[in-house]
Formats: C-alpha cells, structure tokens, sequence
C-alpha cells in the first residue's frame, strides 16, 4: 500500500496519554512497522509495541555465570594446577577462600555483559538516523512525544493515519519521503 | 511540629515544573551558560590540592614510603586509613543510587547522579591510596594474575588479594552503572546545546540515543539488573575491606563484626558527603524546585538511622574484648579510651555518635547550614574512625619492646589532603559537563505528577 516516495509518516504529540492511544488505536488497525520515541520510558507503550518477551535477563544471567565459572578456574589453575604451593598445611583447594573472588568475577562479567548487550539490543552505538531529519525530534529528549509509522507496513494508509493522529490530538504531523 | 509536617509533606518536586522546563534547568546551567565564577573558584582551590597530591606522590615514588611516619609496627599509616576512608564514601554513593532505586524511592531521582558521581572520584582516591601503600608502586600490576616469565599467581587466599579484586571490578561496574545512566541524558545535552562542537561532543558520547521504545525497554531491563548486581556488589566491597583486618591476628582488628561494621559506617559517611554535596550544589545551580526540604529531611534521617547503627558497633566493640576477657583485647580497647589516641578516639565518638543526635530534631533536618556541619563533622569523624582502628590497634604490638607512637608527617598530609583535592576537581568537571540530576528520571516524576497537561 505504500505510497510512492513516502517512507513514513510522523506525528509528535504533547502528552504520553495522546501518544497512548494513537498506538493503541493503530496496533488495533493492525499496523506492525510502529516505533515511539519520546523522553522518558513508558512501559505500556513499550508492551504494545514489543511485547512482553525479554531475552535481556537471561543472557546477563549467562555472562555472570561465565563470570563465576572463569573466577574459580582462574584461581583454581593459579593454586592447584600451576603453582601449587602449602600455604601452612592448607589444602591446595581451598575453594572457600576463593569464594569472594568468584563472586566480584561473576558481578563483573554480568555488567559488563550488561552494557554491551545493551549496546547490541539498542544497535548503539550509531550516529546517524533518519529520524533525525524529522522537523523538532530534538524534542523527543525533552518534551516531545513521537510516534514513527513506517510506509513499508502492509496496512500502511496514509489518510487514516493522518486522521488518526488528529482525533488524538497530534501536535504536528510530517510525511518523510 | 509545624516544621516536620512541611518536611514530610513538602512535594519531591515543584507543583509548577514541566517536562521543558526540568530539562531546560538542569541543561541550560551547562550547555547554555558559561562557566561561573564560583566554579573557576572551587577548581583553582581544589586544583591546587591536587597539584599538592602530584607532587607528593612524586616524592613517594622517588624517596620510597621513608617520607612518611610509618615504621614497624605500625606498617599501615595514613594511606590505609585514607582508603577505608574514600571507599566508604563511594560505596555510600552506589547504596543511595542502586539500592533505593530497587526500593523505588521517588527521592533518590534528584539526589543518584550526584550520589554516583561521588562515588566515581571517591573510588578513584580509593583506589590510589594502596598503590602509594606499596613500597615498590611501580611493580603493583604483580597484583594481576597473569601469566608471567616468573610462573607464579597472587596468593588468592589472602582478603588483601579479594581486595584487589573488589576494588578493581567495583570501580569498573560504577563506571558503567553511572555512564549507562547518563546515556538519555547526554542525549539531551545534545539535543539542547547550541554550538556545533557541544553537539558533536555530547551526540558522541550519547553514542546516538533516540529514545525509542525498544531503547528505552533495553534500558530499563539493563539498569535494573545492573542496580540488583551493583547493591550486593558494594556490600560485599566494603565487607571484604572489613575483611583485610579481620584477617590479621592483631587485637582491634581480628573481629568477627568487621565487615557489616564497615558497611554501616560506609553508608553513614556516604550520606554525609551526598548532603554535603547537594546542598551547595543545590542553591549554586538555582535547583530547589527539584531537591526540596523533603529531600533533606529523607537524607538526614537515613544518616541518623546509620550513625545508630554505627553506634552499636562501636558498643559491641567495646563490650567484647571485656566478654571475652583476653588481656590483650582488653589492653588495646582501654588504651584505645585512655591512651596516647584517646584525642582521635573520642572525637569519633563525638562526632558521629553524639552530634548526629541533634538530627532526631525536625528543625535541624531542613536546616542546610546545621546539616552541612553535621555532615562534614560526620566525614571527618569517619576519617578518626579509621584513623584510630589502623594506627592505635598497631602501635602497641604483643612485644612492649617495639612499641612505636605513629605520627603523621607532612607527605601524610599531602596524599589525605591531596586526594581531597582529586576528588573536588573531579566532581566539579562532572558538575560542570554532564547534568547533575537524572533528567529522564525528573521527567518520569513529573509525568507522574501531571505535568504534561500544564
């Protein structure tokens, strides 16, 4: 359905509530190629258009126990294998001792697994996007609520996404070719 | 009584803020404003302390730690004291910014950008202190395990070693917590700075943040575990810094009650220097619509309930050596109440146990002056704290014959005053380029608040 030379259309609204239910409205047209910016986080928006499903937690997971795993071995190898070495009749494997060791191991590998895969999940860091030769986005990181919906979509249709935002009380809506 | 009610119901933010105008305030003193003059103030006083620190640490490296008044057996001096010292006060800063995230509190929103980047520059004294400590600085990377042409690794039993490790990961998981958390904000830097270069500048650090919803539900997920890993992480930090003296067999040091003791007085000193911080910082940068009495009365009362909790330590350390009847505990705790430290000792008790009482008092929780005291005295009282657990429970060893007053000299004073000087200037850069309070989080508080629809 998309039109020729239009990309996608943008509406910025005033309020979280206007930008509400303009996603409400178009996901329940059935319209899938929709992105919100806007300048804090807003949970609801962020169920209806990306649901609920959230890989994130579990790969941190992941990284600290590499973290945990890497720790002991490290330690074991060092007090063990490589240097082994009695400490006044201690066991060699004292795994006890290396306990607090593995745990800032684990803590570490988490966050910083945590920030790179922050990095990959928001496909930063990229210094360049269309959307910024949208007129006024700088307002997205202050006071602007904007909403993206792309021509590619299947049930893209222009006239019922302008009327859309009017009923919702767009502030400005601007067609990108 | 009227005075506690306006604390307690005083509104977290000014009714009249809106989403333009948090981000115009708090942006604008940065972006848009040259730097003022009490800023080049502060940097000159505060640079000079740091040239102070330069140069003493150069002394050090070239004359060997003989410049200072350590001898055996007081092998630790000034510099361990300064280290427990800096790495309470930045392991405070995480507990504000991490913990009371997790508990939700509306307050922390104003308060967690300066809270972490006090710990950033506190860590970083922290971190200097045991590498002036060694006597060999140059050969400190020993610490690492890698693989060497000497085969050997860091004796990883040692609490000096999980030390080493602490410090290391925490200092690097606080950089990350705090840039993280910056990244929407720097965004707005960008979005609002007015010259070319400032937009280049910020657009690169903010390394292209849109605020998009899938952005924003990344960063969220993101920032709420980090806050779970990073709470239990500084616990566990200034625990294990607890644990490098109840490691030693030394009387004063060799208690079980170390680490938790640590953490309460970590957190006491680390909500002293939060206030002592955002006060002045407060009224120079025009931000009482954002921190309010309220936030005040919050913070006061939080350190209150610390310094009681410091303060039972402080009995139990008294009452134990008694309980146990070991004469050498007990030498050491009556020498620490009567002997040559009983000075040090007693102002510790001063001044965090009995002037923070004065904060049971409403009037005194929203007063900034009689805070801002309060606070240093706390800062300072935590300083003795550790001044006397390193000095007066090793200067009286087991063998009469070697006992040894401990004196600090001059190039003592110049690394403790010196870091200071580091830390200053450090937080006055952060003060000076990166917003001071969490933007994104004053928008969601006054989203909450309605302030869209004004």
């Amino acid at each position: 359905m998309s039109e020729r030379g239009l990309t996608a259309v943008v509406a910025e609204f005033a309020t979280a509530e206007d930008l509400t239910r303009a996603v409400q409205r178009l996901r329940g047209a059935g319209l899938r190629r929709l992105e919100a910016y806007t300048p804090f986080p807003l949970p609801e928006i962020e169920d209806l258009l990306i649901g609920r499903q959230n890989l994130l937690p579990v790969l941190i997971f992941l990284c600290g126990v590499a973290g945990l795993v890497w720790g002991f071995v490290m330690q074991y190898w060092g007090a063990v294998l490589s240097y082994p070495i009695n400490v006044g009749g201690r066991p060699l494997d004292s795994w006890p001792a290396f306990v607090p060791t593995v745990f800032e191991f684990g803590v570490v590998f988490a966050v910083t697994g945590g920030f790179l895969l922050f990095l990959a999940f928001t496909r930063l860091p990229r210094l360049h996007h269309p959307m910024w030769a949208v007129p006024g986005f700088e307002r997205a990181s202050r006071d602007g609520f904007f909403l993206c919906i792309e021509a590619a979509d299947e049930r893209f249709d222009r006239e019922r996404i302008h009327a859309v935002g009017r009923d919702c009380g767009a502030r400005r809506i601007t067609e990108m070719g | 009584m009227s005075v506690s009610s306006t604390a307690d119901t005083a509104p977290i933010i000014a009714p009249s803020e809106t989403l333009a105008s948090v981000t115009d305030r708090v942006c604008d003193v940065v972006v848009r404003q040259s730097a003022p003059l009490w800023w080049w103030a502060a940097v000159g006083v505060s640079g000079a302390f740091l040239v102070l620190l330069v140069v003493a640490a150069t002394v050090l490296f070239v004359e060997g730690v003989g410049i200072w008044g350590v001898n055996i057996p007081v092998g630790w001096g000034l510099a361990l004291a300064n280290y427990v010292w800096w790495i309470g006060i930045a392991s405070g800063g995480t507990i504000i910014s991490a913990l009371f995230y997790l508990a939700g509190s509306e307050w922390r929103r104003a308060t967690n950008r300066i809270a972490e980047s006090m710990t950033l520059w506190g860590a970083a004294c922290a971190g200097l202190m045991p590498i002036f400590h060694l006597g060999r600085q140059g050969l400190f990377y020993w610490l690492f395990p890698y693989p060497n042409v000497m085969g050997l690794w860091p004796q990883f039993r040692s609490p000096l070693l999980w030390d080493f490790f602490a410090l290391i990961c925490y200092i690097f998981a606080s950089i990350l917590f705090w840039y993280l958390g910056l990244i929407p904000d720097l965004a707005s830097m960008r979005d609002r700075a007015p010259a070319r270069l400032w937009r280049a500048f910020y657009g690169v650090l903010a390394v292209g943040w849109r605020g998009s919803s899938s952005q924003w539900k990344s960063y969220r997920t993101v920032y709420g575990i980090l806050a779970c890993l990073l709470a239990p992480m500084v616990i566990s930090v200034h625990s294990i810094v607890g644990l490098d003296f109840s490691g030693g067999l030394v009387p004063g040091w060799h208690s079980l009650q170390f680490s938790p003791f640590f953490v309460f007085g970590a957190v006491f000193s680390g909500f002293a220097t939060v206030l002592l911080l955002l006060i002045p910082v407060r009224r120079l940068y025009r931000l009482e619509a954002y921190v309010t009495p309220r936030h005040f009365n919050i913070l006061a009362k939080l350190m209150l309930a610390c310094g009681l909790m410091l303060a039972y330590a402080y009995v139990n350390e008294l009452f134990v050596p008694f309980y146990s009847g070991n004469v050498f505990d007990i030498h050491m705790v009556t020498n620490r109440l009567y002997g040559i430290y009983a000075p040090e000792y007693w102002a510790t008790i001063l001044f965090n146990v009995a002037v923070p009482q004065l904060l049971w008092i409403p009037a005194i929780r929203t007063n900034e002056i009689a805070l801002m005291l309060i606070s240093l005295g706390v800062i300072v009282g935590m300083w003795f704290e550790r001044y006397i657990i390193v000095i007066s429970s090793l200067y009286q060893d087991f063998m009469p014959s070697a006992w040894y007053v401990y004196s600090a000299t001059f190039w003592d004073w110049a690394i403790l005053f010196g870091s200071v000087g580091l830390f200053f200037t450090g937080f006055l850069v952060v003060l000076r380029f990166v917003p001071i309070l969490s933007l994104s989080e004053m928008r969601e508080t006054v989203h909450e608040q309605g302030g869209e629809h004004r």
